[in-house]
């Protein structure tokens, strides 16, 4: 119910750039994550649009409008914290419900949407305690509880569930992008997890050292990420990611990789010369795009199998590339042991190509 | 290099116990990992095993040598923690010199040298030599930490969270060039966590502590496969295994709060060890199969991009249960779909105690 614009947001200390040059457009009713390290400024632009923090230079505009010169109460954006504060003499049903009642609406109207809200949240049968009898993962789910009931223009959410323990914040997630469907509020949300902003964000914006890295959906930034630092941020286990080099022996083009002196078979596009191509190769495979098999077959090298993870539904398993290592997944039990050899492969279609100088995508695919 | 035994250890501080009747056996050379969450007496039995808590009752023994009065220095172990306790106006060099230095070892300079720099070649801190420790990041402050460790050339290395806080991708290095680290020394290594990832990927051994006692000890292949009890099976793995409450009648099986009736295959009867009546069934995320043509029909109540596969979250009546699906698969919020389970995968636990139903193997 809110579109939101960050035109060449700037903020600094001294000479050091806390946020530089930030441009991002949210729109009505759309769920934003900014995503990224500590200390990239993530937090600061979303305290700049709550109003909490000023900026040095640009605009900041909800629905058209520059905000930047007034105050938070004015902004009709509601806020949660990492660590909320909950009024302690009210009970959890009183703190979800105080907004409602501040803004003077009917009882049973109030009262629906309380529970509503609880229910959502898994907090019903905590309603009538206080504050001080509630453990901290419910306090925080009380907090997020009295965001969402007052239906604000925008919400603002600052790792709002980043000190709950590992099964609540998979249960919290999917009620909050349930809620947020329902309200479609407006909403920006930092985390420096990259599965929370996964599962949550229509878009991604991450951010790195006080400049926006890209900006895309789930999809996007995880299957073309624009550079380096996007393609090793997003997904676990990391992306792998090794000087390369393409080659052509006897017309069919091969892919070194690393220091390897076998190279995979490779028919797909490669990036032109003109693309920087020319300042050396970073060539970037995510795990599950390795392929491993365990006899011959056209294109794949023999490789020996170094140590091996068992996580369970799926293995990950480092191949020896000369002195450094390629990440495989593979199915459980699929390699044995180290010292095994198999062959490996990259899939062509989700092998990336980076400048090694610049660190940015090349574009293999020339569009 | 050593083989540790915990024999009845219990430990209580202020009347409340933090580990009780603990029986431990590590052997030597092994990655040997205690797991779970926080108070469940880990860095209590890491403690008991470097000497610097003394068990209530039972005995420590190193090398088959009952330890109880020992003091930490004479059991020679090395102790990595997760506040890196480096000398922050020393550089890398003199700080892992430092263990070397003490008078009582009487080393020769070349000895300390030669260490010294096998230490950091291990640690890949060899570039980092002469700069402070002020200096270093996260990652290289948390290397010189087990660098100075391994200068020791101890008995047991023994480390308590030493990754927890370091970042997502650093953590996933340190996890490798540990278990790498292993194989090099051949050492024995107890490593305390309450991240089943970090324990699944390196440990030879998991032990999985649950209110001061012991839950399992197995293999981290055993552990996600043939949990011992609901705990366990909740712990290991993520998305979190799904456990749900089922009345099982004449070889039909009806989950309680879904209100769904499921199929057990043949080898159920036995794997249920026979039960009738309620228990708790588990199934993992990837046993759960989605297409038209499955024999129950749900809601997706979320969707969550992973990148690499998407988990939706299924609700059938009051009940919600998370599979794994592709990527590529497009399923929208409150969209009808279908699912059921792999049966041979379904594990059973006893309603009330909460114990695999699997009958023991001989």
């Amino acid at each position: 119910m809110a579109n939101i614009d960050l035109r060449d947001i700037e903020k600094y200390f001294g000479e050091n750039y806390v946020v530089r040059k930030l441009n991002l457009q949210i729109r009505d009713s759309e769920f934003v994550v900014l995503l990224g390290p500590s200390g990239c400024g993530k937090t600061t632009t979303l305290r700049a649009i709550a109003g909490l923090e000023e900026i040095d230079s640009g605009d900041i505009l909800i629905d058209g409008k520059a905000v930047q010169s007034l105050r938070p109460a004015d902004r009709d954006i509601a806020f949660v914290f990492q660590f909320f504060a909950l009024y302690p003499h009210l009970s959890a049903y009183d703190n979800i419900a105080f907004p409602l009642r501040a803004s003077g609406q009917d009882r049973a109207m109030i009262d629906a949407r309380v529970r509503k809200v609880a229910r959502a949240i898994g907090i019903e049968q905590l309603l009538n305690r206080k504050p001080s009898a509630l453990s901290g993962g419910d306090m925080q789910r009380v907090a997020i509880g009295r965001a969402m009931v007052r239906r604000p223009k925008a919400m603002l959410m600052d790792e709002p569930i980043g000190a709950l323990d590992a099964k609540l914040r998979e249960s919290m997630r999917i009620e909050l992008k349930r809620l947020h469907i329902e309200n479609r509020s407006t909403t920006i949300y930092v985390t420096h997890d990259q599965v929370e902003a996964m599962s949550l964000a229509d878009r991604i914006a991450v951010m790195n050292e006080g400049v926006l890295q890209q900006v895309g959906t789930p999809t996007e930034v995880y299957r073309h990420p624009k550079n380096l630092f996007v393609a090793q941020f997003i997904g676990s286990p990391v992306m792998n990611v090794l000087p390369g080099r393409v080659h052509a022996e006897g017309g069919r083009m091969k892919l070194f990789l690393a220091d390897a002196a076998e190279g995979f078979g490779f028919a797909g596009p490669l990036p032109p010369p003109s693309a920087g191509a020319d300042d050396g190769l970073i060539i970037g495979v995510r795990p599950e795009a390795v392929q491993v098999a365990r006899d011959e077959r056209a294109g794949y090298i023999p490789i020996e199998a170094h140590l091996i993870e068992p996580l369970g539904a799926y293995d990950i398993v480092d191949l020896k590339l000369g002195s450094q290592f390629l990440r495989a997944r593979t199915a459980s039990g699929f390699v044995v042991g180290p010292g095994e050899t198999v062959w490996a492969h990259v899939e062509e279609s989700q092998t990336h190509f980076f400048s090694s100088r610049s660190g940015s995508a090349l574009d293999a695919r020339g569009n | 290099m050593a083989h540790v035994r915990l024999e009845g250890i219990s430990k209580a501080f202020g009347g409340e116990a933090a580990v009780s009747d603990l029986d431990l056996d590590i052997e030597d050379g092994q990655f040997f990992v205690l797991l779970g969450p926080t108070g469940a007496g880990k860095t209590t039995t890491l403690r008991l095993i470097a000497g610097l808590e003394r068990p209530d009752s039972g005995a420590v023994y190193i090398d088959h040598q009952n330890v109880n009065r020992w003091s930490p220095a004479q059991r020679d172990v090395a102790l990595v923690l997760q506040q890196f306790s480096l000398y922050p106006r020393y550089t890398v060099r003199e700080n892992l010199e430092f263990p070397l230095k003490s008078p009582a070892r009487r080393l020769a300079r070349s000895t300390i040298a030669d260490r010294v720099a096998r230490a950091a070649a291990i640690v890949r801190v060899e570039h980092l030599m002469d700069r402070k420790t002020d200096r270093l990041s996260g990652g290289e402050m948390q290397r010189v930490s087990i660098g100075r460790a391994i200068v020791r050339q101890p008995r047991i290395f023994l480390m308590d969270e030493p990754l927890s806080n370091l970042d997502a991708k650093l953590r996933e290095a340190l996890r490798a060039e540990l278990k790498d680290l292993k194989i090099k020394l051949g050492a024995t290594f107890l490593f305390v966590t309450h991240d089943q990832i970090e324990a699944m990927s390196m440990a030879d051994r998991i032990a999985v502590l649950h209110a001061g006692r012991i839950a399992q000890v197995g293999t981290p292949y055993e552990m996600y496969n043939e949990p011992s009890d609901v705990f366990v099976a909740g712990f290991v793995g993520t998305p979190t295994m799904n456990l749900l409450k089922a009345e099982i009648r004449d070889g039909i099986a009806v989950a309680t709060d879904g209100r769904f009736q499921f199929k057990l295959d043949g080898g159920a009867r036995e794997r249920f060890g026979g039960a009738n009546g309620p228990l708790t069934v588990g199934i993992r995320a990837e046993d759960i199969r989605i297409g038209p043509h499955e024999a129950i029909e749900a809601i997706a109540h979320g969707v969550e991009n992973q990148g690499v596969e998407k988990i939706v979250t299924l609700r059938i009546n009051d009940c919600l249960l998370r599979a794994t699906v592709p990527a590529a698969h497009p399923i929208a919020i409150e969209e009808r779909i279908r699912f059921s389970f792999v049966e041979e995968r379904l594990h059973g636990f006893d309603a009330k105690t909460g114990l695999n139903l699997r009958p023991k193997q001989q």
